[in-house]
């Protein structure tokens, strides 16, 4: 009896569970169904589009590239604490994820706009943050960078803190046993959290839109498209920048994978 | 040589009291204690991986106690071996010569030399993932005698064995401790403690409780905490003496409120101030009727508890005094299955105890 109450226990999971994987399948299936081909064609041959593309991806690649520098060391030393300490720089770490995107654009803006005290030094070394590529990579970073964090946090506690003593304890140094122990230890942590930093700095809108309407990064476009020339031709730019995105999800992800494995 | 002087370290419901412990040159000392008596902790505190607030630490007579542990050339095993799971065999074991940049040649050359020594240079390029348990405890060994430190630290090393690798680890400790390094091991098994140790350690609780030297060690079963570590339970107390010209009637019981005394006789030396009495369970006889032998102690006694062991039963009898059984005193007794076969053991079976004049020990 025990089992067949279980039993329709599952049922009931499949049924809610296959549902929730509907609602994210059905907008995407949607959208490449109803794309025109020749539309889509054409879209992909235009020089805004592909432009647009090639900033996107290049500016998000180069953003998550440069704050991994930063970030990774960050996420090690959070791995270290514990308590409150660890709980507050958690806290600070997920702002960009719990306020609105617009929002954070907003402040990233006040941070580095030409009046501020970071613009100005910015702009003596011929740096603006307004409609340039800085401004769209500094947009991205803000709203991306927790991702990274939290993951290569994650990846770092994972490790039995005795591997760290054991390297300390065969003569390594504090730099060593990052290097040699703790990074190749979380290397699939800290990769997913690249990759998913990038993925987040190619989909941001709400951010990048209040730093940098121009250059147009893909996103802008697409809004740009939709209220300029409506769904039809806004869709293609959509479905082309899905493709993209997947593939290079994908790409990242047997990457990924790859190396759990060789691990 | 290592030192520890009065170390101590409090946490809230646990501390490390007032710890000395030398271990001296060549010497294998092994520290013996129950789980969360502090072993481990005093380990890392060596090790440097945990501060101390009071006391002084040297090895070869150099202060260590501020030194950070990768300055300090004290080879650690732990008990979970910490091998580098990315690593292969070879280059966990070539770790502590890489970051030192040695020459490729010469780590070569060392590394070989030391998984031949412990027996898996067969094994140098396979995952630490692909090894067995008895094949990662002798990796780790190489990756911690290649340091060529004079200090070895090894924590509870058999844990993870099963008997026959328990036998093979102790051939190569024992090969180990001939390379002119002192050791200090942790165990909280008895048998283990003295199969190895050149010296012996007892810590609980966070005290040590004593520290004896092999040919001094049937002197720890003076204490009750000891002699049950060494799974000896027939610990009892001497209340009473009474000696005539050629032995002495020892008036046992089980603790100093217990009102119940139980006769036994005992033709050794006696020491200064008789306190305490252990009956080596190995030494007791059981049969179903009474002996006729040159043993000196008999009585009858009911079977109450019977243990499976690795070499056979372990019993536990209730003296059966005028025709009752006393609830008070009990006998535990080690059989081989052969024995046990033969008397056909069952609960509340009536068997007689034997045991020789010599055999008691009194401390």
């Amino acid at each position: 009896m025990k089992s067949v109450r279980y039993s329709n226990k599952n049922l009931l999971f499949y049924f809610f569970g296959g549902l929730a994987l509907m609602f994210i399948i059905a907008p995407v299936i949607n959208m490449f169904w109803a794309t025109e081909m020749n539309l889509l064609f054409a879209t992909a041959r235009d020089q805004d589009v592909r432009a647009s593309i090639m900033i996107t991806l290049s500016v998000s690649l180069i953003t998550t590239l440069i704050f991994a520098f930063f970030a990774i060391p960050l996420a090690y030393l959070i791995s270290k604490t514990s308590g409150w300490v660890r709980n507050l720089l958690m806290g600070i770490i997920s702002i960009p994820i719990v306020i609105p995107h617009s929002a954070a654009g907003i402040a990233v803006l006040g941070l580095v706009s030409r009046n501020s005290v970071l613009g100005k030094m910015a702009s003596q070394i011929g740096i603006s943050f307004i409609d340039s590529p800085w401004g769209i990579g500094a947009a991205m970073a803000y709203v991306s960078l927790p991702f990274l964090v939290i993951s290569a946090v994650n990846g770092f506690s994972e490790i039995p803190k005795n591997l760290e003593n054991a390297a300390l304890n065969l003569g390594a140094s504090g730099w060593q046993v990052f290097s040699r122990i703790s990074l190749p230890l979380a290397k699939t942590s800290v990769f997913s959290g690249l990759i998913l930093m990038f993925s987040r700095g190619i989909s941001e809108f709400g951010a990048v839109i209040m730093l940098a309407y121009f250059p147009t990064i893909t996103p802008i476009l697409i809004y740009d498209r939709f209220t300029s020339f409506g769904l039809e031709y806004a869709r293609p730019v959509a479905v082309i920048f899905v493709l993209i995105c997947l593939a290079v999800f994908l790409l990242f992800y047997l990457l990924a994978n790859k190396k759990h494995r060789d691990a | 040589m290592l030192e520890l002087k009065n170390v101590s370290i409090k946490f809230s419901g646990f501390s490390l009291d007032n710890i000395s412990l030398v271990v001296a040159e060549n010497e294998y000392h092994m520290l013996l204690g129950p789980s969360g008596s502090g072993k481990t902790l005093l380990m890392n505190i060596i090790a440097g991986f945990q501060k101390i607030e009071t006391g002084k630490i040297y090895l070869n007579g150099a202060d260590i106690t501020h030194l950070p542990p990768q300055k300090r050339e004290i080879a650690y095993l732990f008990q979970d071996l910490a091998l580098f799971p990315h690593l292969t065999v070879f280059d966990n074991v070539a770790f502590p010569l890489k970051i030192r940049h040695l020459a490729k040649n010469e780590v070569e050359l060392k590394v070989m030399k030391y998984l031949d020594f412990t027996g898996t240079s067969h094994l140098k390029d396979r995952g630490i993932n692909k090894l067995s348990g008895g094949e990662k405890q002798r990796v780790a060994l190489a990756r911690m005698l290649i340091t060529e430190s004079s200090m070895l630290m090894l924590d509870e090393p058999f844990s993870a064995l099963d008997t026959s690798l328990k036998l093979d680890l102790k051939k190569l400790l024992k090969k180990i401790s001939g390379l002119g390094v002192s050791i200090l091991h942790i165990t909280h098994n008895f048998e283990e403690a003295i199969s190895l140790a050149e010296k012996l350690t007892v810590i609980e609780h966070g005290k040590i409780i004593s520290s004896t030297a092999f040919k001094d060690i049937s002197t720890l079963l003076a204490n009750q905490f000891t002699a049950s570590l060494s799974g000896e339970r027939n610990y009892f107390i001497v209340k009473d003496i009474i000696s005539t010209a050629d032995f002495h009637l020892l008036m046992l019981s089980a603790s100093k409120n217990s009102d119940f005394s139980m006769p036994v006789v005992y033709s050794g030396e006696l020491p200064e101030k008789p306190a305490t009495c252990v009956i080596p369970g190995n030494q007791i006889l059981l049969s179903s009727t009474r002996l006729h032998s040159s043993a000196r102690n008999h009585f009858e006694a009911l079977v109450t508890t019977v243990f499976r062991t690795e070499n056979g039963f372990e019993l536990e009898l209730y003296p059966i005094v005028d025709a009752f059984r006393n609830e008070e005193m009990s006998f535990w007794v080690k059989i081989t299955r052969l024995s046990y076969e033969s008397l056909q053991v069952r609960l509340n079976q009536s068997l007689w105890i034997s045991f020789k004049a010599s055999a008691p020990l009194i401390f």
